[in-house]
């Protein structure tokens, strides 16, 4: 245990751990020159062990297909945390005794309470959008941060005297490390598209996927069997209860081309293509490399695979599934989904984002619906200055009924989630909202707000005892 | 520091995914979308990495050559029809150059401006010219599309018979064009 401790007590391995960090970052950069953004967070931060790929180094071929092992950003973030905590525990002990101490614990765990509150959101609306000027708003919420800090601030300053600037800062650090590591796991990105004057009451998570079978046969409703991606593995059969037929993958495509015709394809071989069946038989897809991270580009995933008879085994079917057929994907410019038919039972599915239905806190189903969309221009000019979507929230179990403005930069925060306006459907006849969901959002704020605290403490203390010294 | 390590090994846990086949029964309006649904009349997205079209009937695409990202021919025309993309994209001065081809003279840039047709690819604002010199017989139909820090520039040579018989497509395939 001694010399577990000594070991994280020293400031060489702060200082190795920021130097690879340092390295971590830089690979991850040049990383995204020919992989997505999502793909490099996986593989170099969001990870214990990242695999840094040689050819983003070289394209020298005897090395461009090796990776080597290196510390991923949730080992270098928790060991620096570990790092700063052991440091704090060893170095920063409370001295005070008697009525002081139990003032410092007394604002401590007011600071606790208050900084807790912060993160939570007491006392917000539980509607919250920018009614009048956006200013008020963000100072309102650095202030609450920076109210936090103080009473922080003061509780450190009675347990731990002139070296409260200094703990301060280094706490507001550890926060910032800590509520990256919570992003990382929770946060959740989506979007949501919805079309003037139509009501949607789901989103679609960016970075997941599902293959959904719509059973469309009865006239009153869709049954929908939803597959997650994750669960469909190369060369790999899938079986369920819940569908009339087995699936069997072939191969997986982490990006896939822009569709084409077949047709306008000069020199096209059906004899090296697959005999793809339903919107397969129109439009060739083929895998393509990643779109660089760099680009902003997304990349459109597909599954090529087989459904097979339950009992014989007998194929039905060979099928492409792109994400380029979904049309949320192409901003509702077209709707291509895959069909099929078995017996009575007719079924059209797709390769899509992965859907949520959206519920309140409570529980209650809610939608959006949008009223009008408003893309302003410049006078005079084509070049776009606002987009604005005025929308209605409908809550009906929470007895929610709200018109709502949301435009760039003023979001509409409820049930957790926040909207920002992302886009808009050709010929501004629609909206499309990037939903985001993160409950440690408020901790770069706080901590922010702790550092400025700790670090004008700590300036302000330094200058006072160089003045006493007579160095200034 | 026992409770640390666990506090972390939950964390990973928790986030861990738990993936299951899950069956649902929704309202028919939810899952139909109203899409322009262009390729229900058989049309197709561009060969083109950098964006989608409609082709009207009786286009083809022409592989990228040189500085032209994508060239298109039109049936029974001898229309020559290209894209290309570039960092800079003046109005003023390339719908001059247009002019100057088919010995027109300069015009201000007020001028120009004033006879630009707004079109729109997908969302995104399109200047659209019809350059026309009826006494030699040629014209040049073209549009400039600003993405930011990248201009594309389509551009339709011809008679000028032929032009207006296919500016109306042309607008189209323009209107389509969709920007990843």
């Amino acid at each position: 245990m001694k010399i577990f401790l000594r070991y994280f007590l020293s400031l060489k391995l702060t200082v190795t751990l920021l130097s690879l960090s340092m390295v971590l970052v830089f690979c991850g950069t040049l990383a995204q020159v020919d992989k997505g953004i999502w793909t490099v967070m996986e593989q170099y931060f969001r990870t214990w062990i990242a695999w840094i790929d040689l050819s983003i180094f070289t394209k020298s071929e005897s090395v461009a297909s090796l990776s080597l092992p290196f510390p991923g950003g949730f080992l270098i973030g928790s060991l620096l945390s570990l790092n700063l905590l052991i440091v704090h525990a060893k170095t920063f002990r409370i001295f005070v005794t008697g009525k002081r101490l139990i003032i410092g614990l007394i604002f401590l765990l007011l600071g606790f309470i208050l900084t807790a509150g912060v993160l939570l959101g007491w006392g917000s609306d539980p509607i919250a959008t920018t009614e009048s000027d956006a200013f008020w708003r963000v100072l309102f919420r650095l202030g609450r941060g920076t109210l936090a800090a103080v009473i922080l601030f003061i509780a450190c300053y009675f347990l731990y005297k002139k070296r409260a600037g200094m703990v301060l800062l280094h706490a507001g650090i550890l926060m910032l490390l800590i509520g990256e590591f919570f992003t990382a796991l929770f946060a959740v990105e989506s979007t949501m598209t919805v079309r003037e004057g139509q009501a949607v009451n789901f989103i679609d998570r960016s970075q997941r996927f599902e293959i959904a079978f719509i059973e469309t046969s009865n006239p009153n409703f869709d049954r929908v069997t939803v597959i997650p991606a994750k669960m469909l593995k190369p060369e790999k059969e899938i079986k369920s209860d819940q569908l009339p037929f087995n699936i069997y993958v072939h191969s997986v495509f982490a990006n896939s081309s822009q569709p084409q015709l077949i047709t306008n394809i000069n020199g096209f071989s059906a004899d090296n293509y697959p005999d793809y069946k339903s919107i397969g038989e129109k439009f060739f897809i083929a895998p393509t490399r990643e779109v660089s991270g760099a680009s902003g580009e997304r990349n459109a995933p597909a599954f090529d695979i087989e459904l097979l008879d339950k009992t014989s085994g007998d194929s039905l079917g060979r099928f492409i599934l792109s994400l380029w057929f979904y049309p949320n994907f192409v901003n509702q410019i077209w709707d291509l989904p895959n069909e099929y038919s078995l017996g009575s039972k007719k079924f059209k599915f797709y390769l899509r984002n992965e859907r949520e239905f959206t519920e309140s806190i409570s529980g209650n189903p809610y939608s959006v619906e949008l009223l009008d969309f408003v893309h302003d221009k410049y006078e005079g000019t084509q070049t776009p200055k606002d987009f604005t979507s005025k929308i209605r929230l409908i809550n009906e179990g929470d007895e929610v009924d709200r018109e709502l403005k949301i435009w760039m930069n003023n979001p509409l925060r409820y049930s957790k989630r926040t909207f920002y306006q992302s886009g808009f459907l050709p010929d501004d006849k629609g909206t499309v909202l990037q939903v985001v969901r993160n409950d440690s959002w408020m901790i770069p704020y706080l901590s922010c707000m702790i550092v400025f605290v700790g670090m004008g403490a700590q300036f302000v203390w330094s200058m006072g005892r160089a003045k006493k010294k007579g160095s200034l | 520091m026992k409770q640390i390590l666990f506090a972390i090994i939950l964390l990973a846990l928790y986030g861990c995914d738990n993936e299951k086949i899950k069956t649902y029964e929704v309202d028919k309006n939810l899952n139909t979308f109203s899409t322009d649904n262009i390729f229900a009349t058989k049309k197709a997205p561009s060969l083109v990495r950098e964006f989608s079209s409609i082709l009207p009937e009786g286009w083809k695409e022409i592989a990228p050559s040189g500085m032209r990202k994508i060239s298109y021919t039109i049936a029974n025309s001898s229309i020559d029809f290209y894209a290309i993309s570039l960092g800079m994209g003046d109005v003023t001065s390339n719908v001059n150059r247009w002019r100057k081809q088919i010995n027109l003279p300069e015009q201000s840039r007020e001028e120009i401006l004033s006879c630009a047709k707004e079109l729109n690819a997908s969302g995104v604002p399109v200047k659209y010219f019809e350059i026309m010199n009826k006494d030699i017989n040629k014209g040049i139909l073209a549009a400039i599309i600003d993405l930011n820090s990248i201009y594309w520039f389509f551009t339709a040579k011809g008679n000028v018979e032929e032009l207006n018989t296919h500016s109306a497509d042309i607008q189209r395939f323009i209107n389509s064009i969709y920007f990843n």
